[in-house]
């Protein structure tokens, strides 16, 4: 018996924590909207600007997955960026930003 | 990239190359242990090429271990690699050193002198007075004294009010301030004098600024009396003291003009021939090369140099001869008077107005006199004038012997 009393408050507890997670982030974005925050700045979001089909910035990424020749995966804060091209390099490379150079033929995004 | 991290990439950068299974893991620990990385190029799965700072070099050998990675560096950048190449020639070392020292050593002297704001004085002066004074091109910028010389600049030479020394690298700007000079008359003036009439006439006005006035309005004046006297006197006409004279006077002067017109007259034409003879003078006797044709008339005007050789003066003349033929002209009694007139405005303008002094004419008068050949003009101006020259009472009794 004791154990399922646990169990129940332990999954309780976990809706808890995921509401108030929800309502912080909502509160966040009406903030934002208020003051007219650029909302990647208040809130964990990735920014891609992209010049052509040359050159690809991604602001606020997490890792790299996987590096090959013709295919970049990147883990960013909720979302999985997929990058198909030719002769990719990764330019620059710092703890927030990241370059890709090359031929670029496609973006993806995977939740 | 930007410029301050290509700077401190100057030092020293290396490529590296690194081969396993995981380089995408690799990269990620790099991030993380805030090694920079940058250009990483895929060359094969599993095979990358990564620039790095030489400094971050050894921290990599713990990611590459983690990784499984094997690294190998392919290309190496920068003046440390550069200076390690050439360690073992020590010449380069001393030679690098070397310029160094001559290049901090040199540069404490004075290699350049500017001088700013003279007009009076030239500059190979005040650059010859501040050598005397201690500044000069080599001289050590180290232990340099400015007010010292400054003080002995202003000793040495008076016309300068202010100088100042600025010394910017190798080179000194000196900056003077001149000195503003009085004008020479009043220098001049400064002594007891009079003021001579220089030419005679009726005085209309006279203005004595110092001194008593000698002449009143309508009075006749000659040449080279006293207008205004420097001598300042009493009431009772005792004298009180000497003084620098100070004024001018305005008189009405009579200028004449005369000469005589022919009916017949000759007329010069000149032909564009001009020939060019040479001749020496010595001791004022012409010796000149005459090859002129004796037929033909010639205007001729003499262009000397003169030398003096032993006492002797000798020139070197060289002689322009312009040809002109001669022609009779007839002409009218009005024609003649238009010319007589003309004559005279020129003569008036040129002779008479171009040397006065703040000239007004006054009256002018013409009379024509036939004569037997032709007519005679005579054109009277008078002309008022400022006149007054100041003469100094000790220069009088050498202008009246003279």
């Amino acid at each position: 018996m004791k154990n399922k009393k646990e169990k129940k408050k332990w999954y309780k507890s976990l809706i808890k924590n995921m509401k108030v997670k929800n309502s912080i982030s909502e509160a966040k974005e009406k903030f934002s909207g208020f003051l007219e925050l650029p909302k990647e700045v208040v809130s964990k979001a990735t920014k891609l600007t992209s010049i052509e089909n040359n050159n690809i910035l991604i602001e606020g990424y997490k890792q790299i997955i996987d590096y090959y020749d013709d295919y970049i995966k990147i883990r960013a804060n909720n979302i999985d960026i997929l990058i198909d091209g030719k002769d990719l390099d990764i330019k620059e490379i710092t703890d927030f930003d990241l370059v890709i150079e090359g031929n670029i033929y496609s973006v993806n995004y995977q939740k | 990239m930007g410029l301050t991290s290509d700077i401190q990439n100057v030092f020293g950068v290396v490529t590296v190359q690194i081969e396993g299974f995981f380089t995408e893991r690799f990269i990620n620990l790099c991030k993380i242990n805030n090694i920079k990385i940058w250009d990483i190029r895929n060359i094969v799965k599993g095979v990358i090429r990564v620039k790095m700072n030489i400094s971050d070099f050894k921290k990599i050998r713990s990611i590459a271990k983690k990784t499984k990675c094997k690294v190998y560096i392919k290309e190496k950048k920068g003046i440390y690699f550069t200076l390690f190449k050439y360690r073992k020639r020590k010449l380069v070392f001393i030679l690098i050193f070397l310029i160094l020292v001559f290049s901090i050593a040199f540069s404490t002297f004075i290699w350049n002198i500017d001088v700013i704001g003279n007009e009076n004085v030239s500059k190979e002066e005040i650059i010859s007075i501040l050598k005397d004074s201690g500044l000069y091109i080599g001289k050590n910028k180290i232990g340099l004294d400015k007010k010292d010389i400054v003080n002995k600049f202003r000793s040495k030479n008076s016309d300068i009010s202010w100088l100042g020394i600025d010394i910017d690298g190798t080179k000194a700007i000196v900056k003077i301030v001149e000195k503003t000079k009085i004008d020479e008359k009043n220098v001049k003036e400064k002594n007891p004098g009079d003021i001579l009439a220089t030419k005679s006439g009726v005085v209309t006005k006279i203005v004595s600024e110092t001194g008593t006035p000698k002449y009143k309005a309508l009075d006749y004046v000659q040449e080279g009396n006293v207008l205004i006297e420097g001598t300042v006197y009493s009431k009772e006409l005792e004298v009180m003291g000497q003084v620098p004279a100070q004024g001018y006077a305005r008189i009405d002067c009579i200028y004449n003009f005369e000469k005589e017109y022919k009916y017949n007259d000759k007329n010069k034409i000149y032909t564009n021939k001009k020939r060019t003879t040479f001749g020496i003078t010595i001791n004022s006797k012409e010796k000149m090369l005459n090859y002129l044709n004796k037929s033909k008339k010639y205007d001729i005007t003499k262009n000397s140099k003169e030398f003096k050789i032993l006492g002797n003066i000798i020139s070197l003349d060289i002689y322009t001869c312009k040809e002109y033929i001669e022609e009779d002209v007839i002409r009218s009694k009005e024609e003649l008077e238009e010319l007589a007139k003309n004559d005279a405005d020129k003569y008036l303008n040129e002779q008479i107005l171009g040397k006065c002094i703040d000239p007004n004419v006054v009256d002018i008068s013409h009379s024509i006199i036939p004569t037997e050949d032709g007519i005679k003009v005579k054109f009277e101006y008078v002309i008022n004038e400022q006149i007054g020259k100041f003469v100094e009472r000790s220069n009088q009794s050498e202008m009246l012997q003279n």
